[in-house]
C-alpha cells in the first residue's frame, strides 16, 4: 500500500506545485516551492549518476569474480572508473592531469568509436535506398538532394541544388516537424495530467 | 558461375566500401581540392546577430556535447568563441553534459590568452548540472541555482557578475549541442524572457530547430561541420572545419554514388527478371 501510495502522492504534489508555479507566478510561496522542486530534480539526477557508477562497479566486479565472457575488458573499465574518480576527487576536474586524461585518452577513444558510424551509414545507405515504389523514390531523392545540397560539390554538380535542399529543409521538413512537435506536446500534457492524477503508474515499475 | 553484373552492383562487399571511404576522406585532407564552400542563410544570420552585439554584451554559451559529436560541435564552438573574444563579448560557459566542462577548460587553458581574456572578468565557467531539462529550467532562479563557478568561487565575487541580476541580463544564449536539448532554452528562457537564441548543432539537429527558426525564436543556426566552416570564413577565424570540408564533400558524393550504383543494378535486374524478383535479384 505505502509502496505505491507515497510515490503517487509525491508525483501529485511535484506536478501540481510546478504547474501551479507557471500558472500563478504572482504567488510568491508557490513560486519559491516550485523553484525548489525544479532544483531538487537536478540533485536527484546527480544522485542517479552516482547510483549508475555504483551499479557499474558492482556488475563488473561480479563479472570479473566469475570470469564471465569479456571479464578482461571489465578490468579496464573498473581501472578507468576508479582512476578518473580518484583524480577528480583529489586533484579536481579542472586539474591538468584530469584534462590530460580527457584530451589524450577519453576523447580520442570516444571520437574514434563514434566515427565508425560513418562507415555504417555509408554501407546502410547503399543497401537500403532502393527505388522499390514511388514512396521510397521520394525518400531517396530527398536524401540525395539534401546530402549534396549541404556541401560545395553539390553546387558544382548542379547550381540550383543548395536552393532546393534549403527549400526541402525549410518548408516540407519544418511543416512535418511542427506537426510532430505539437503532437508530442499534446501527448506530454495528457501524460503529465495522468501522472498527476495517479492514472499513469508505469513510472512506479512492477509492470502494473 | 558468377552472378550477372547488375547483381554484383547491388552487393559490393563492405570491406571495399570501407576502403573507398577511407581513401575518399584521406586524399582531400592530405591534398585539399579547394571545392567551393556554400554560405547558408542560417549561418549568415547567426554571424550577423553575434557580430552586431556591442562590446561587453553577455553571451551564455551552453555546452551540451561530448566526444561522440565533437568533430562537428568543437569547431563550431571554437569559431564562435574566437568571434566573441575578437569582439570583446563577455562569456558564461555552462556545461549541461558531463564532458562539456572539459571543452570550456580547453578554452581557459589554450585559447583565452590569445585574446587577453581574463577568467572571472571576461569569461566564467559554470559547473555541470545534471538533470537535462531541469538543469536549464533551474536557471530562471539563477542565484539560488548557481551560487558558484566550476572552481567553487562564489559568483558574486567575480567581476563579470557584478550587476548581474538574472538570466534577463544575458544578451544571447548559444547552445552548442549534439541533440535537440538546446530547444529547452527556447521553452524555458526564450518563452519567459524573450532572450534571443543562436543554435549551434550537429547536422541531424537542423530538422528539430526548423520550426523555431521559422518562428524567429531561434535567430540563426550553425549546423554541422559545414556551418562551422562557414562561420570560420565569416568571422575571419580560420580553423579546422574549413580544411575538412573537402573530405566531407567527397564523403557525401561517395554515398550518393553508391546509392545510384545500387539502384542501377536494382532497376536493371527488375527489368530482366520481371516482377518475380522483387528486389531486382534472381529468385
Amino acid at each position: 500500500m505505502t509502496r505505491r501510495t507515497v510515490p503517487l502522492i509525491i508525483g501529485f504534489l511535484a506536478g501540481t506545485i510546478v504547474l501551479g508555479k507557471y500558472f500563478l507566478p504572482q504567488n510568491a510561496f508557490l513560486d519559491s516551492l516550485g523553484t525548489d522542486v525544479v532544483n531538487w530534480r537536478t540533485i536527484v539526477a546527480a544522485f542517479a549518476l552516482g547510483l549508475g557508477a555504483v551499479n557499474l562497479l558492482g556488475t563488473h566486479t561480479m563479472r570479473i569474480a566469475r570470469k564471465e565472457k569479456g571479464w578482461d575488458a571489465s578490468i579496464v573499465l573498473l581501472a578507468s572508473l576508479v582512476t578518473f574518480t580518484a583524480i577528480g576527487l583529489f586533484k579536481g576536474t579542472t586539474s591538468p592531469v584530469y584534462q590530460w586524461g580527457f584530451n589524450y585518452l577519453y576523447q580520442p577513444i570516444y571520437s574514434g568509436i563514434s566515427s565508425l558510424l560513418a562507415f555504417m551509414i555509408t554501407s546502410a545507405s547503399y543497401r537500403s535506398f532502393r527505388f522499390k515504389d514511388w514512396q521510397s523514390g521520394v525518400l531517396m531523392l530527398g536524401a540525395v538532394i539534401v546530402m549534396l545540397g549541404q556541401v560545395g560539390i553539390g553546387e558544382l554538380l548542379f547550381r540550383g541544388l543548395p536552393a532546393v535542399s534549403s527549400w526541402i529543409m525549410a518548408v516540407p521538413n519544418t511543416a512535418g516537424m511542427r506537426g510532430i512537435a505539437i503532437g508530442g506536446a499534446l501527448g506530454a500534457i495528457a501524460l503529465s495530467l495522468r501522472v498527476i492524477l495517479g492514472l499513469e503508474r508505469g513510472y512506479l515499475g512492477g509492470g502494473q | 558461375m558468377s552472378s550477372p553484373w547488375y547483381e554484383r552492383l547491388q552487393s559490393i562487399p563492405k570491406p571495399a566500401i570501407y576502403a573507398t571511404l577511407i581513401l575518399v576522406f584521406l586524399v582531400p585532407l592530405i591534398r585539399p581540392m579547394g571545392l567551393p564552400l556554400l554560405m547558408s542563410e542560417n549561418t549568415r544570420k547567426a554571424y550577423e546577430y553575434i557580430d552586431a552585439l556591442p562590446e561587453g554584451s553577455i553571451v551564455f554559451h551552453s555546452i551540451a556535447f561530448n566526444p561522440a559529436v565533437d568533430a562537428e560541435n568543437w569547431p563550431q564552438m571554437l569559431a564562435l568563441v574566437r568571434h566573441y573574444m575578437k569582439n570583446g563579448l563577455k562569456i558564461i560557459f555552462y556545461p549541461t553534459m558531463q564532458e562539456g566542462g572539459m571543452y570550456a577548460e580547453r578554452i581557459r587553458s589554450t585559447y583565452a590568452a590569445e585574446y587577453g581574456y581574463e577568467y572571472g572578468e571576461d569569461y566564467v565557467i559554470l559547473p555541470f548540472k545534471a538533470g537535462g531539462e531541469s538543469a536549464i529550467a533551474g536557471l530562471k532562479d539563477f542565484w539560488s541555482f548557481m551560487p558558484s563557478d566550476v572552481d567553487g568561487t562564489p559568483l558574486k565575487d567575480l567581476p563579470l557578475f557584478q550587476g548581474f541580476t538574472d538570466m534577463r541580463d544575458v544578451d544571447v544564449i548559444v547552445p552548442c549541442t549534439g541533440s535537440s536539448d538546446g530547444l529547452f532554452y527556447v521553452s524555458h528562457l526564450n518563452a519567459a524572457y524573450g532572450t534571443p537564441i543562436i543554435m549551434a548543432g550537429t547536422a541531424p539537429v537542423l530538422p528539430f530547430i526548423g520550426p523555431f527558426l521559422a518562428s524567429g525564436q531561434v535567430k540563426g543556426a550553425i549546423i554541422g561541420l559545414s556551418g562551422a566552416a562557414e562561420y570560420e570564413i565569416l568571422a575571419g577565424v580560420p580553423g579546422q572545419a574549413t580544411g575538412a570540408m573537402d573530405a566531407q564533400s567527397m564523403g557525401h558524393l561517395l554515398i550518393v554514388g553508391l546509392v545510384l550504383i545500387g539502384n542501377l543494378g536494382f532497376l536493371y535486374g527488375k527489368r530482366v527478371n520481371g516482377k518475380n524478383g522483387q528486389n531486382g535479384r534472381r529468385s
